[in-house]
């Protein structure tokens, strides 16, 4: 009954998103004294833990092992993926994730290894946040969470989103939900690693690291969510000269 | 906004207005054709463009990934990354959309200076992700026409061991010679970015065009 509450308090948020004025979401950014605040503090996180943490591991563990725990991470992101793929009516994904899921737990010992992308299946990332782009939903102003990072309002409720509807909480024991959440923080970890110029550059040799994250974040996304660069979107640098 | 801007214009359709009743058959036929000629030549894209286009980045990744893995120093890398914007980007029209309207009011002198310090700053800034692309190899994976504001040609950064990313570059040849206008990685604009950073140094330097380009050339 609980999760029932948070699911309706979750829907109402994400009915609330808002949608920038005249569409340009680069300059609307209703919450930006909150999200300035948590930068300087995610900023000093990452200088004094995250970063050096990332190397260690990074340079530690042998790549190998790094992606295995990736590949198994992912693999049980796949029944998630069942349903919200299906949310989006995308029934060849659903399908292929299916498939994934079953040759790589099975094959793959339990996802270890991804046989399945050898076999032209390769992983795929979606989320609520693709289900609630696909259904029209406007992404809402950008939110930078302490701790969290950067989102927009309708990221981080599809992130909640992605939580209570993923099967394998209900279906693993709790020994196993607690290693996959386990790895899933390594995943973050090394993905930390190996973006670490981009990181770097962006968090700690930027002019203004609030702006340089938040522009590449929300244009990122918007690329994502639209499989490309929107040639609709590009600028033409002669209309004023 | 420019990109509000290139939308009313394509809405309005400015420019050609229909041929006058009164204009003689014989003149209307010749402004006909000349219009037509003017047509054919005054297309921004057309598919020889979208052509020539793919030929630049394909010389421009070439000469990209000899500069990354030529083994040479950290200076010298840098160094051949300025050459490359010098010969292949149109600097002076993306500084003055970088820097948009103090570039107005700067004088030559500076808008010279600002062109030279903002290519030192980008050859720093892009250069230290280039020179991560060691034995990658660059896939030219297609062309878009993008009418006034160019082609955008897609290319794949293919990384031995690692995820590959997806580079675009919009070429533009309004200048008179087909040149890179901006860069677009994992769909993160150069210019919208830039811009922003630029911004906010023209900010912290008071407002001061000649600390801006003081600021940018101390890029190391």
């Amino acid at each position: 009954m609980r999760k029932l509450a948070i699911l309706i308090g979750l829907v109402a948020a994400v009915a609330a998103c808002s949608r920038a004025p005249g569409g340009d979401t680069l300059a609307y950014d209703p919450n930006e004294p909150f999200n300035r605040q948590a930068h300087a503090f995610n900023r000093e996180l990452d200088a004094a833990a995250f970063g050096p943490v990332a190397r260690a591991y990074g340079t530690t563990v042998p790549q190998d092992v790094r992606h295995k725990a990736a590949n198994l991470r992912d693999n049980w992101r796949l029944p998630g993926q069942v349903i919200q793929y299906g949310l989006q009516g995308r029934g060849t994904a659903a399908a292929k994730s299916t498939t994934r899921f079953a040759v790589n737990t099975l094959l793959g010992l339990g996802g270890l290894l991804d046989i399945a992308a050898e076999m032209g299946l390769p992983y795929e990332e979606t989320g609520f946040d693709e289900v609630f782009h696909s259904w029209g939903i406007p992404e809402g102003g950008y939110l930078e969470l302490p701790v969290g990072g950067p989102g927009t309002e309708r990221d981080w409720t599809g992130y909640a989103f992605d939580q209570l509807l993923d099967p394998t909480w209900y279906v693993l024991p709790v020994a196993a939900s607690n290693a996959l959440l386990a790895l899933g923080g390594l995943d973050i970890v090394n993905d930390r690693y190996e973006l670490d110029p981009v990181v770097e550059a962006l968090l700690h040799e930027s002019a203004d690291s609030y702006s340089a994250q938040r522009i590449a974040y929300l244009q990122n996304k918007q690329a994502r969510l639209a499989g490309g660069t929107d040639i609709d979107e590009l600028e033409d640098i002669y209309a004023d000269q | 906004m420019p990109i509000s801007d290139t939308i009313s214009d394509r809405a309005t359709g400015k420019g050609r207005a229909a041929p006058s009743p009164s204009v003689p058959r014989r003149s209307f036929l010749l402004g006909l054709a000349a219009l037509g000629l003017a047509v054919t030549l005054g297309r921004p894209a057309s598919a020889a463009s979208t052509a020539q286009a793919e030929a630049l980045v394909g010389k421009l990744s070439g000469e990209l990934t000899q500069i990354v893995n030529s083994g040479r120093g950290e200076g010298q890398v840098y160094a051949g990354f300025e050459s490359l914007l010098a010969r292949y980007a149109d600097m002076p029209a993306v500084s003055a959309s970088v820097l948009g309207p103090p570039w107005r009011g700067a004088t030559q002198a500076q808008k010279q200076a600002f062109v030279a310090a903002f290519q030192h700053y980008l050859s720093r800034r892009y250069g230290k992700q280039f020179r991560e692309y060691r034995n990658a190899r660059i896939e030219i994976t297609g062309a878009r026409d993008g009418g006034k504001a160019g082609v955008l040609v897609t290319t794949r950064v293919v990384r031995p061991g690692q995820e590959s990313i997806a580079v675009d570059w919009q070429i533009s040849d309004r200048s008179g010679s087909t040149r890179v206008v901006n860069l677009i990685i994992e769909g993160v604009s150069m210019l919208a970015s830039e811009r922003a950073q630029v911004g906010a140094m023209l900010e912290a330097q008071r407002g001061s065009i000649d600390g801006l380009i003081a600021q940018l050339r101390a890029t190391g």
